[in-house]
Formats: C-alpha cells, sequence, structure tokens
C-alpha cells in the first residue's frame, strides 16, 4: 500500500501543479483549432472504445492471452492519445498561439528517454515478454507515442518553414 | 471555394498572414485555412477579419448564388 500511496501523490501533486501553472483556458485556441481538436478527441475516445471490445473478445475467445490483459488494454489507450496528438499537430490545432512547435520538443524527448529508461533498466526480467506483462509496458507505450509526437513536430516544423518561404 | 477577395484584400493591405491572424486573434493556420477555402469561419471571425482588413461582409464573403 505504501509503495502506492507515495507515486499517487507525487503524481497528484505534479497535476494540481501543472493544472494551476498554466490555468488552459478555451480562449488559448482558435476557433478552427478548438473544432478539429472536438473531432480529435471524440475520434480518439471510439477508436478506444472499440478497440477495447476487440481486446475482451480476444481475451474471452484466448485464454493464453489473458497474461498480456493489461499491455492490450494500455494499448488501446495509448493508440486513443496517440491519434489524438498526431491529428491535432497534423491540424495546427495542437499548439496555442502562443506556442511553438520548438517549445514541446526538448519535453517529449525527455519524457522518451526517460521511458525508454525506465522500460528496459528499471529493475531485474527475464525476458522481454516479462517486460512486457508487468506494468512498465506503460513505459514502453509512453516512448513509443513520444517519440511518434516528435516525429510529427519535425515534419510540421519542416512544413511550416517551407510555407514561411512560399 | 478559395477566398480569393480576402486574399486580394489583405495583400492590399501590405498584410502577411500571420499580421492578419495576430489582428484577429487566431492562428496563422486558420487565416490560411480561410483562404484555401478549408475552413468555414463564423460569423464573428468574418467580422473580425473585415474590421482589420476595412472592408465589409459583403465585400469579403458574399458568393453569388450558383
Amino acid at each position: 500500500m505504501k509503495n502506492i500511496l507515495t507515486p499517487s501523490i507525487l503524481c497528484a501533486i505534479i497535476i494540481i501543479l501543472i493544472i494551476l501553472i498554466r490555468k488552459k483556458t478555451p480562449s488559448d485556441y482558435d476557433e478552427r483549432q478548438l473544432i478539429v481538436r472536438n473531432i480529435a478527441s471524440r475520434n480518439a475516445f471510439l477508436m478506444m472504445l472499440l478497440m477495447n471490445i476487440v481486446v475482451a473478445i480476444d481475451l474471452f475467445m484466448n485464454e493464453q492471452h489473458l497474461p498480456l490483459a493489461p499491455a492490450l488494454l494500455m494499448a488501446s489507450a495509448f493508440i486513443g492519445l496517440t491519434y489524438f496528438g498526431v491529428y491535432t499537430i497534423l491540424k495546427d490545432a495542437y499548439k496555442t498561439k502562443e506556442t511553438n512547435y520548438t517549445n514541446y520538443l526538448p519535453i517529449n524527448l525527455i519524457a522518451a528517454g526517460a521511458n525508454i529508461f525506465a522500460f528496459f533498466f528499471a529493475g531485474p526480467s527475464d525476458s522481454i515478454y516479462d517486460l512486457v506483462c508487468s506494468v512498465r509496458i506503460i513505459n514502453l507505450y509512453c516512448a513509443i507515442t513520444f517519440t511518434i509526437f516528435i516525429v510529427v513536430f519535425l515534419y510540421k516544423l519542416v512544413q511550416e518553414k517551407n510555407d514561411e518561404k512560399s | 471555394m478559395k477566398n480569393l477577395k480576402l486574399k486580394a484584400a489583405r495583400a492590399a493591405k501590405d498584410l502577411s498572414q500571420q499580421e492578419l491572424a495576430d489582428l484577429c486573434d487566431v492562428t496563422r493556420q486558420t487565416i490560411s485555412a480561410i483562404e484555401k477555402g478549408d475552413y468555414n469561419p463564423t460569423i464573428k471571425l468574418c467580422l473580425s477579419i473585415c474590421y482589420a482588413l476595412d472592408k465589409t461582409l459583403d465585400e469579403l464573403f458574399w458568393t453569388e448564388k450558383e
């Protein structure tokens, strides 16, 4: 219980700090961005729901997949999140009027690196299969998600540079 | 359908997309999307653009019935 309490309190403090510091209001995004974000969140949520149903059916049909249940369920959540991020970045609705993609790059790089490190080296493991079946799979999903974001950020940066030239 | 009237009015005022976007409190991409015809702005944003370019709604956004 004590093992869960400390990280939970830490997470809660970080979330509260982020909310207090950023104080995001809808006016940070313009009307087109809000529409794009609405579409993206709706599609991401639907995608997550459908994938959860597929995973549930798969687990019901194949008992040997049961050790992979947390990994499969978390995958659907991360795919939904990744879809939301990629869709909004590509449609220019991820960053606010004041921010730039370069603001997001360092923090995404650090997050991806830290998660890859945590996945492989945070503790002992006998095989990759053990790692995938453990909660450390979340670190791998985070790393993949942030890496995808970095690639899309870089693509958008190049596209913006080309737009400025033309 | 591309909004060439908006593009022409912006060019006549010697404003870049970014400058017009700043005047209307939106992103440059939103102005670009309106000019390309990829996004239909709300009446509020239409008015904001009209005020920034000293034009009327008719001059910038009216199209004849096809």
